[in-house]
């Protein structure tokens, strides 16, 4: 049975012989669930025992794209990654931006990982050819790295799901990126993928997304997309990127003290709007959205002259005041995401100084 | 700086481009029915190793016979027609 929107294939991947097998997609799957989120919830709630150790090769990681993945719908490009995490033993839905749209070029809407590989292994996905790959060559480097060197063999064009040293070790905190950019895994989806030997999924896909109503598709997604762009604040989020959300969070939601108390900005702080415009090099977005909420960041002077990192919303700001200057906040957060840390989760620890 | 695209009309300011793929997704429409970024006449290319964007165009493009959706659709400024 086809369904339009759909690629109609689930890829299932276990680790631990080397099994590849694509599914037809089950038309209940769809019907009850839609995709995504739906998707890697229903299959984790049949596939993820309650006791497992999230650790243990038992543990199954489920990638699954929305039905609005892969079409020109304004933001639909979130993948999903449904698994125990271990940092708190919860079956939980981290998602990130990227990735989902190629996956269903490529003719998967979901992927189910089991076990766990022998050696370090990145799975390969390109259209019918998919492989897992020895991944001897980039156990150990970072996320940027890892993403630049499976770039270089698999083309520019392909979408990387990355993780760095932290998830290789175990890290609770650790995470993964996409892209390069999209943040993926909060709870430790880093260290499920680590502890199964999987290094990285990187995709690419020219089959494409077919739908049933081209033309009724393209007005309601342009109706949507016009309302986007008639967003208030959408020009000087553009100018910003991110860096919109400094104020409001270093107003109210800065941490300080283990969030104990509440930051407030007083004359000797530094004004984090100028620092932020000091630093703020480019926007950059996830395939089909509007707005920018990543940018890449620059230090132009000072020991880390040359310093260039992704940044998001969330981290500048609740960075700040506990450490104070720049400098810091800046190879900080390379380093937690060079390491692929989850910022979030790090952030916290100097809240508690 | 515009880049200009020969004979097309489309000029590019690669600066502006934010890499969300919109001009590829609604060109492969077109020109293929489905939505396959792979197929558009239109593409947006990372430059290898860096965050920056490249943007070239297939022989086939016609620029829409003067529809121009990549333009059309472009969010960020990135793709303008040329002043003629």
């Amino acid at each position: 049975m086809e369904f339009k929107g759909y690629a109609g294939t689930g890829l299932w991947v276990d680790l631990s012989t080397g099994a590849i097998k694509k599914e037809s997609l089950d038309p209940d799957l769809v019907n009850r669930f839609v995709g995504g989120f739906g998707f890697t919830n229903k299959l984790a709630y049949d596939l993820i025992d309650k006791d497992v150790d999230p650790l243990s090769p038992e543990n199954v990681v489920i990638i699954g794209s929305g039905a609005l993945s892969g079409t020109l719908a304004p933001g639909s490009t979130k993948v999903m990654a449904t698994t125990k995490l271990p940092i708190n033993n919860a079956i939980g839905t981290p998602f990130g931006g990227g990735f989902s749209h190629l996956l269903k070029c490529a003719g998967y809407d979901y992927i189910v990982i089991t076990g766990r590989a022998d050696k370090p292994v990145y799975l390969k996905i390109m259209d019918d050819d998919v492989s897992l790959v020895d991944a001897g060559d980039v156990w150990g480097k970072d996320i940027f790295e890892t993403t630049d060197l499976l770039r270089g063999k698999h083309g520019a064009e392909s979408s990387v799901i990355a993780i760095g040293q932290a998830g290789e070790n175990l890290v609770r905190i650790s995470f993964a990126l996409v892209d390069k950019f999209g943040t993926l895994g909060r709870g430790g989806l880093g260290a499920v993928f680590g502890s199964k030997n999987l290094k990285a999924l990187v995709v690419n896909g020219t089959k494409g997304v077919s739908i049933a109503d081209a033309v009724g598709f393209v007005e309601v997604a342009d109706s949507v997309r016009q309302k986007m762009m008639k967003y208030p604040l959408r020009k000087e989020w553009l100018k910003l990127g991110p860096g919109i959300g400094i104020m409001v969070y270093n107003n109210c939601f800065g941490s300080y003290r283990n969030w104990g108390e509440a930051l407030i900005q007083d004359e000797d702080s530094q004004d984090p709007f100028q620092a932020w415009m000091q630093i703020f090099k480019s926007g950059h977005s996830c395939p089909t959205c509007l707005l920018n909420c990543r940018a890449l960041v620059e230090l132009e002077e000072g020991e880390y002259a040359g310093l260039i990192a992704p940044a998001s919303t969330n981290a500048l700001s609740t960075y700040w005041r506990p450490v104070d200057t720049l400098e810091l906040i800046l190879t900080d957060r390379s380093s937690t995401l060079t390491f692929a840390i989850d910022m979030d989760s790090t952030f916290l620890k100097f809240g508690i100084l | 700086m515009a880049e200009k695209i020969a004979d097309r009309g489309i000029s590019v300011k690669p600066d502006r481009c934010h890499g969300c793929l919109t001009c590829q997704l609604r060109c492969s429409l077109r020109t293929t029915g489905k939505f396959n970024p792979s197929k558009a006449h239109i593409r947006v290319t990372r430059i290898e190793g860096g965050y920056g964007y490249r943007h070239t165009f297939a022989d086939e493009c016609d620029g829409c016979e003067g529809e121009y959706l990549c333009v059309q659709w472009c969010p960020y400024g990135t793709l303008g027609l040329e002043r003629r």
